[in-house]
């Protein structure tokens, strides 16, 4: 009787209207997803020139997003940070439900869902998905052992947990990468993948928690102060300025040397990704540094929100413009089966004329229906865990 | 929904039952038989087909097209009952109102209507085929035939109009369709606006003797507006479209003129009638029996050809024979040619002098002079250079010319007929003039003797009288007979198979015309076209996998003899076709034909013409008067068709082959071998010149001047007498006049040249082996369509060169206009340097004018609604439409 | 052992497509997808100018990044050292199609049963018959006509090949006429760097 009545009243620290309408776009999803199933993927926009869509642009997005939360706990336990402590509990809830979520757009992306067994019966050890599988799943254990360690207040085992989560989740990022950067052929091969993917996981991760932070704050679900806000944005700025590092040097490997990469290049410059990079460059990472770069703007809480919600948008961008860019420009390296001057045109891919790409309907209502049922899930877990101590 | 008005009768595609397989032979293309396919059946559904390996032509290949007849078979837009209009209101969307009858009924519909036509004025019917016909395998009596039997003179052919490739083979090698060149043994080959196969893609042999050739180190100059595929494996030679004679006269003016022994001098004196003497008119100087006489430069006298005692035939000179100077013809020839230089052919063309004189050398120095090949024991001049043209230079206002002097450059070559050179591609025999030593001119090139007027046939055919089809003029003389000098007017069409509204050009004439009559039976129809919107009565026939038939194979038809030892000439043969149960209440074409002889109470009439044409193959040819070896005959005097009795087409089939092969040798026996060679030629024996080393091929053009001194007086008189003649058909009679020539000569007066300024681009039209016409589903295959959709980028697409595109502000894939003085179309536009930057192209024969077999097909970028089949605007002589245009583009 | 390869002359291909619809209809694939495939191009500025032609489908790769990538192990190599997909254990995931670079793969988007080829009408007797040999939602490519070579059969590419550019054989037996031809023609894989090591060898390649 009595859990009830604090489970009731955990969850109504949001209002009803709130659940109802996410439940309403979960649904929506869901039938949309069933849809998919039965009529096959022909409903999306992808085909062969396009395998993948946004599914897999919100499976990368959502795996970078998780990486803040973890870290954040993990860190304040591993070196101690006892301010970081105090936001353990909802940066792990957060970590939870994007790294849920993550997998939920590769089970939606894929084609014969029913047959998914297949990956633990008969697993191919050297199948970058394979290790993405086992490292996802092993993420989200830590993550929810995190959840009720931290809940039990068993400060022991959260150390030592945390110990295993900080190279756990750097490794999350990693294999997420290798899916797209062990493919010889493409544009995406590249060793420097990796250590993006990493860092733009924090910088997105970071400024994802800092959002959520803020807004539970607000709402008056857990305690934030201000110190901790800056030292976190301070962190953030850090971590934006690695990224565009990163970037710069894998973008001037590309167009140095003149060749094939260089038409991804101008692709993603001048081309149909153009929009989303420059998106990314100015909004997601100029911007948001030259703000979070004075110490004075890390204090003031909008600044940091605006902030972090740029780059959490440059970071979706990215996801956007890295996926797509290597549909238009196939290929890495010169390619007898793609002639000059139709490569430059890109109006001609092997697999077909023409090959940019646009959403169906019933592939953003999929989209949507999976982020409603991740809020869905956050409302319910953060509702539940947090302590009203906290909010006092 | 247009479906539900002629699908009422289901498929009865489960009870069709059979399995394992069928065969037959391909003619989706014009390779009549080339290729055989065999077809796996499983449940009474064809599951796969593919090239029967047995047999040596096609060696187990197929083409893309020979695939596409199971989406044929299964075409939803095939009619599949016979019916009648209810709706008398004809138009392209207008819902005719079919209803569903019995075959009983529709036949007894036909029959009476030309009983009709037959009890009162046989010209008032009107016959059209095509190539639907060939394809089902009605085509002995299908095409023409039956009607000539009839009597009509109004027998028209809707195809060939945009096919007119056959009056030069016919005039001076007896060839029909066309002429090939011995791929055996050629080294240097000029390709003028033809494929040889490899860029059209041909399963019968052509492209892989193509590549053996390659293999072998042969040279293949493509001249014309874009780099083929053919062009691509040798070299390409642009030249401006149209330009084709120019280039042909200046080769010729360089072999007589600039290059030393520069022609094949034995071959010009003694196998052509270069040396035969001609007067001041121009005619040949006759001796005794009427025979021309040739300048004896050893015994200084003139004598007739077969003089025994001729020693050296002079080409030149000037004599004096019974007091009358003269000369000989080839002293007229070459002064003919004295002007057309290289230099000015390049004025013409564009291409570089030096460009024109490297392929006259390259053609003389590979003919070899003199050279010889021993085959089977046999020693044979070997001449392995030579020119081919197709119907890139026929459809051309020129054609003629072109098409005919191409043919003379080749024999001063000394190729004709020989091994390296050019050779009869339906192994016929020479047909021999007795009297003149020469080839007599044949088929539609066959001499003029007869001019009626009023006129007679409506495609006009007594102004034209060497037309291959003059089909978009007999459109117009339909609509309005009286005005064109008819004192009759039509008022049955029977279409066999035949399209007229898309095949060639003005598709609102043609519609005009099919509206303007009282009645239009579709024989042999197949889907819901544009021919089926205009008719009154559909006849539906069995797809071509669903007939048994068979055809008299004639040998290699398409480019080449054949390189592969195991595919020798005599390959000719009866082929034969045993298809599955038709799915639908269908019925062979033949069989449609002969019920309705049968019900007009002229079955006999009909027993007799098969009897005495034969009835596999093309029979049709012995309308024209001279029989070459192109249909099974009716052998044996006691197997013959019996008069009184009516046969099925399995039964007169297999009459026929019993009467040439013997009484065992029936059809059934066909089934199970499935080819019988029938007089096929071996060994040297292959090469015409061989088998007969006497006959003279015509330089100069004697009978061609001879049919003009015929016609131009009667068309004068008719001019003449008030009846504006020239009016009528766009044309001075006095340019006609030239044109009749025997000798070479450049027409000035050129619709190619006379266009509007703001027309400051050509546009042509190339076949891709996808897209060729419109037979057998080329154009509606979804399969292919998707293919090409997204792997062919010049599929729907107007070819333009990158750099006229970017001056008008064109990107790849912009959708464009092109627009004629005649009509336009739109498609994307392929930015490509494969193709010259004055001109433009098409691919294929695409676009519909209804939407009732598909709306996507009315979208297709349609090459013809850009051409124009009216009076002026084709050949003067063969009547070919002329496929070239003056185009502006545009963005659309 | 047995290794099945291929030699294609890019030097004599007409570009005519015959063997993409010979592949078409002895594998009857889906509405859209073409195992086997020519990609047409061209090469030099006019008048200089020639197409190119380069027929595609899986080059059977003997190091093939496609296996390595596949999590179920769909993708694995047959008795005859080709590449095959096990359409019973193929989950649809993709990964082998980005891993591919031969841009051999597709993907089955929708139920052959439910997509006709003419629009608006039911399904040929044709395609009813063979709809089923392909599962929605798994990934497919050329099977290097394993039915038809266990009959002794050359694949329907091969056998079609209206230029005879193609030749079928055992790339493990020195004194085919594969291997000679290979050797004799100096024919290459394509993209020889990516060290996938292909069972397809071209001829007539123009760097
Ligand atoms: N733009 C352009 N136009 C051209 C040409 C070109 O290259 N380009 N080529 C020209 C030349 S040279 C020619 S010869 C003509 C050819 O002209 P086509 O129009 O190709 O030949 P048709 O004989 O009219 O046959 C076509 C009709 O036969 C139907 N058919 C298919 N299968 C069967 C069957 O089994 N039975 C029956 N009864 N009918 C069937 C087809 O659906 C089609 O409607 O086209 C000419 N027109
Ligand atoms: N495989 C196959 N073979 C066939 C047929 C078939 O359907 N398939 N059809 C048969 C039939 S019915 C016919 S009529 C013949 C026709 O066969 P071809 O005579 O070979 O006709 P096209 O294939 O249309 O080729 C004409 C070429 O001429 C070029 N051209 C156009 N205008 C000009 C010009 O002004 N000058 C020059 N030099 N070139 C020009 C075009 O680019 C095109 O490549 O083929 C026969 N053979
Ligand atoms: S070349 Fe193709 S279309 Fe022509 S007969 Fe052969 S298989 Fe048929
Ligand atoms: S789509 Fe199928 S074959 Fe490809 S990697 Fe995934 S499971 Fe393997
Ligand atoms: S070509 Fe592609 S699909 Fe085929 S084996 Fe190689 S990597 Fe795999
Ligand atoms: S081997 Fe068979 S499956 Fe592969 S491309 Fe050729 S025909 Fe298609
Ligand atoms: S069938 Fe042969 S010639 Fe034709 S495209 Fe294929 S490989 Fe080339
Ligand atoms: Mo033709």
């Amino acid at each position: 009787m009595k859990t009830i009545a604090k489970t009731a009243s955990g969850l109504r620290r949001y209002p009803l209207w709130l659940y109802a309408v996410l439940a309403v776009i979960t649904l929506v999803g869901i039938g949309a997803w069933v849809y998919q199933l039965m009529n096959g993927h022909h409903v999306t926009d992808m085909s062969n020139a396009t395998y993948w869509g946004i599914n897999i642009t919100m499976f990368m997005f959502f795996v970078g997003l998780s990486a803040g939360g973890l870290i954040v706990a993990s860190s304040a336990h591993v070196f101690n940070i006892e301010s970081f402590k105090k936001v353990a509990l909802p940066a792990v809830i957060t970590s939870t439900v994007c790294i849920c979520l993550a997998a939920g757009y590769i089970l939606v992306d894929l084609g014969s869902i029913e047959r998914i067994f297949q990956m633990i019966i008969t697993p191919n050890l050297v199948s970058p998905l394979v290790w993405d599988m086992t490292v996802i799943a092993l993420y989200l254990v830590i993550n929810i052992l995190d959840i009720v360690w931290i809940v039990k207040g068993d400060e022991r085992k959260v150390a030592v947990l945390s110990r295993v989560a900080l190279p756990v989740a750097v490794l999350v990022h990693s294999v997420t990468a290798w899916i797209f950067s062990l493919q010889i052929g493409h544009m995406w091969y590249s060793a420097i993948m990796a250590p993006i993917f990493v860092v733009s996981a924090l910088d997105s991760g970071m400024a994802l928690l800092l959002l959520v932070l803020i807004a539970l704050k607000a709402r008056g679900m857990f305690s934030f102060s201000d110190a901790l806000m800056k030292s976190l944005a301070g962190l953030l700025a850090v971590f934006v300025a690695i990224d565009a590092y990163l970037i710069g040097c894998e973008l001037l490997t590309m167009a140095y040397p003149g060749g094939h990469e260089a038409a991804a290049f101008t692709v993603l410059t001048t081309g149909a990704t153009a929009p989303f990079f420059w998106f990314e460059v100015i909004g997601g990472l100029a911007i948001p540094f030259l703000i979070l770069v004075f110490s004075g703007n890390r204090g003031n809480k909008v600044l940091v929100a605006v902030s972090s919600v740029l780059i959490v948008l440059g970071v979706l961008c990215k996801r956007i413009w890295l996926l797509f860019t290597a549909f238009i420009s196939p290929y890495a390296e010169p390619s007898p089966m793609v002639p000059d001057y139709q490569m430059a045109q890109c109006t001609f891919s092997p697999t077909g004329f023409g090959a940019f790409y646009a959403p169906t309907p019933p592939e953003y209502l999929i989209l949507f229906g999976v982020i409603a049922l991740g809020a869905l899930g956050f409302m319910v877990l953060t509702g539940l865990l947090s302590k009203p101590k906290d909010s006092e | 929904k247009p479906v539900e008005a002629f699908a009422e009768t289901v498929g009865n595609a489960a009870d069709a039952g059979t399995q394992g397989e069928v065969y037959g032979h391909c003619r989706m293309c014009m390779l009549c038989g080339s290729c055989s396919f065999v077809a796996t059946m499983k449940d009474g559904v064809v599951v796969n087909i593919e090239g029967d390996p047995d047999r040596a032509n096609n060696a187990g290949t197929l083409c893309p097209r020979g695939k596409s007849a199971i989406m044929n078979v299964y075409n939803p837009n095939r009619i599949k009952a016979p019916m009648k209009r209810t709706n008398p209101e004809k138009g392209m969307e207008i819902d005719p109102g079919w209803v569903e009858i019995s075959w009983d009924e529709a036949l007894d519909i036909a029959a009476e209507k030309i009983r009709e036509c037959y009890d009162t004025d046989i010209r008032k019917l009107v016959q059209m085929y095509s190539f639907a016909p060939y394809e089902s395998g009605h085509a002995t009596l299908g095409i023409g035939l039956w009607a000539h039997a009839l009597g009509t003179p109004n027998s028209s052919s809707t195809k060939g109009q945009m096919c007119a490739i056959h009056y030069g083979g016919c005039y001076t090698l007896s060839a029909f369709p066309t002429v090939n060149y011995d791929g055996k043994y050629n080294d240097y080959l000029v390709i003028l606006g033809k494929s040889v196969g490899y860029d059209s893609g041909l399963a019968g042999g052509d492209a892989r003797t193509f590549v053996e050739n390659l293999r072998r180190g042969a040279k293949y100059i493509t001249v014309g507006p874009r780099a083929s595929m053919e062009a691509t494996r040798g070299e390409w030679v642009s030249a401006r479209l149209g330009s084709d004679l120019s280039l042909v006269y200046a080769w010729m003016h360089c072999m007589l003129y600039e290059i030393e022994n520069g022609f094949d001098e034995l071959f010009v004196k003694n196998r052509t009638n270069s040396p035969y003497l001609i007067d001041a008119n121009g005619d040949y100087v006759r001796g005794e029996g009427g025979k021309p006489m040739i300048w004896d430069a050893t015994s200084n006298s003139a004598k007739t050809w077969d003089d025994a005692t001729l020693g050296d035939p002079a080409l030149f000179g000037n004599y004096e024979v019974s007091g009358e100077a003269c000369q000989p013809a080839f002293q007229a020839f070459k002064e003919s040619l004295k002007n057309f230089t290289p230099e000015w052919a390049e004025a013409y063309s564009t291409v570089p002098a030096a460009k024109i004189r490297e392929i006259a050398n390259g053609l003389v120095e590979h003919a070899q002079f003199g050279a010889t090949v021993e085959i089977d024991g046999q020693t044979l001049p070997l001449r392995p250079a030579a020119v081919i043209i197709g119907r890139g230079v026929t459809n051309q206002e020129d054609g003629t010319l072109c098409d005919i002097y191409s043919r003379v450059l080749n024999m001063l070559l000394g190729n004709i007929g020989y091994p390296g050179g050019i050779i009869s591609n339906m192994y016929c025999n020479y047909l021999v003039n007795d009297v003149d030593g020469t080839t007599e001119p044949y088929f539609e090139a066959k001499t003029c003797t007869s001019f009626n007027w009023p006129p007679q046939g409506l495609d006009y055919a007594d102004v034209f009288p060497h037309r291959h089809s003059t089909n978009t003029l007999m459109m117009r003389t339909m609509c309005d007979p009286e005005y064109y000098g008819f004192d009759y007017k039509p008022s049955v069409v029977v279409s066999c198979g035949s399209n007229p509204i898309t095949v060639t050009a003005d598709p609102e004439v043609a519609e005009q015309a099919m509206k303007s009559v009282d009645y239009v039976i579709y024989q042999g129809c197949y889907h819901m076209d544009e021919m089926a919107m205009l008719s009154d009565l559909l006849l539906p026939e069995h797809a071509s996998l669903e007939t048994h038939t068979c055809h008299l194979f004639p040998g290699n038809e398409g480019s080449a003899t054949n390189s592969d030892p195991n595919f020798p000439a005599s390959n000719r043969g009866v082929v034969v076709r045993k298809g599955m149960k038709p799915l639908y209440n269908t019925m062979d074409g033949n069989d449609q034909l002969i019920e309705i002889f049968d019900r007009m109470g002229l079955i006999d009439l009909w027993n007799t013409t098969a009897n005495e044409n034969g009835c596999i193959g093309y029979a049709a040819l012995t309308g024209f008067g001279q029989v070459p070896p192109a249909a099974v005959q009716f052998e044996n005097p006691d197997i013959k068709l019996e008069m009184g009795r009516k046969y099925t087409a399995e039964e007169m089939f297999d009459t026929c082959l019993k009467s040439a092969f013997g009484e065992d040798k029936g059809l059934d026996h066909l089934d199970e071998v499935k080819m019988m060679p029938y007089h096929g030629f071996y060994g040297a024996d292959v090469y015409p010149s061989y088998r007969n080393q006497d006959v003279r091929f015509t330089v100069y053009l004697e009978a061609q001047k001879r049919s003009g001194d015929f016609l131009i007086p009667k068309m004068q008189e008719v001019q003449d007498s008030g009846f504006d003649l020239e009016e009528r058909i766009k044309y001075p009679i006095a340019e006609l006049r030239r044109r009749y020539t025997p000798l070479p000569y450049w027409p000035e007066h050129r619709q190619i040249d006379n266009q509007p300024e703001e027309f400051d681009l050509f546009a042509c039209n190339y076949r891709t082996p996808f897209y060729m016409f419109r037979l057998a589903n080329m154009d509606q295959d979804p399969i292919r369509r998707d293919y090409s959709e997204r792997y062919q980028p010049d599929s729907n697409a107007v070819l333009i060169n990158a750099a006229t595109a970017a001056e008008k502000g064109l990107k790849e894939g912009d959708q464009m206009l092109v627009e004629s003085p005649f009509g336009s179309t739109k498609g994307k536009a392929h930015l490509t340097e494969t193709i010259r930057p004055d001109t433009v192209a098409i691919c294929g024969a695409r676009g519909r004018k209804t939407s009732w077999m598909g709306k996507e097909l009315l979208e297709d970028t349609n090459m013809n609604d850009l051409m124009s089949g009216d009076f002026g605007y084709i050949d003067p002589i063969h009547g070919g439409v002329i496929d070239t245009v003056r185009v502006k583009v545009s963005r659309a | 052992m047995t290794h099945y390869g291929m030699l294609i002359d890019v030097g004599t291909c007409a570009g005519c497509n015959a063997c993409t619809m010979a592949c078409k209809y002895q594998n009857a694939t889906p509405h859209g997808t073409y195992w086997c495939k020519v990609l047409s191009g061209e090469r030099g500025t006019y008048p200089n100018a020639v197409q190119t032609v380069l027929p595609m489908s899986c080059q059977h790769c003997s190091n093939a990044p496609c296996v390595r990538v596949c999590p179920t192990g769909a993708s694995h190599y047959d008795e005859n050292g080709n590449v095959q997909v096990d359409y019973g254990k193929c989950i649809g995931c993709r990964m082998c199609m980005g891993a591919c670079p031969y841009d051999a793969r597709s993907f089955n988007w929708f139920d052959s049963a439910e997509h006709p080829y003419y629009e608006g009408f039911e399904q040929t007797p044709y395609e009813q018959m063979r709809a089923a040999e392909h599962p929605v939602g798994v990934v497919e490519k050329c099977v290097m006509c394993h039915g038809r070579t266990e009959e002794g059969k050359e694949p329907a590419c091969v056998q079609t090949c209206i230029t005879k550019s193609r030749w079928f054989g055992d790339l493990d037996d020195p004194t085919s006429e594969l291997c000679k031809k290979i050797e004799e023609m100096g024919a290459r894989p394509l993209k020889p760097e990516l060290g996938t090591k292909p069972s397809v060898y071209y001829a007539g390649l123009v760097d």
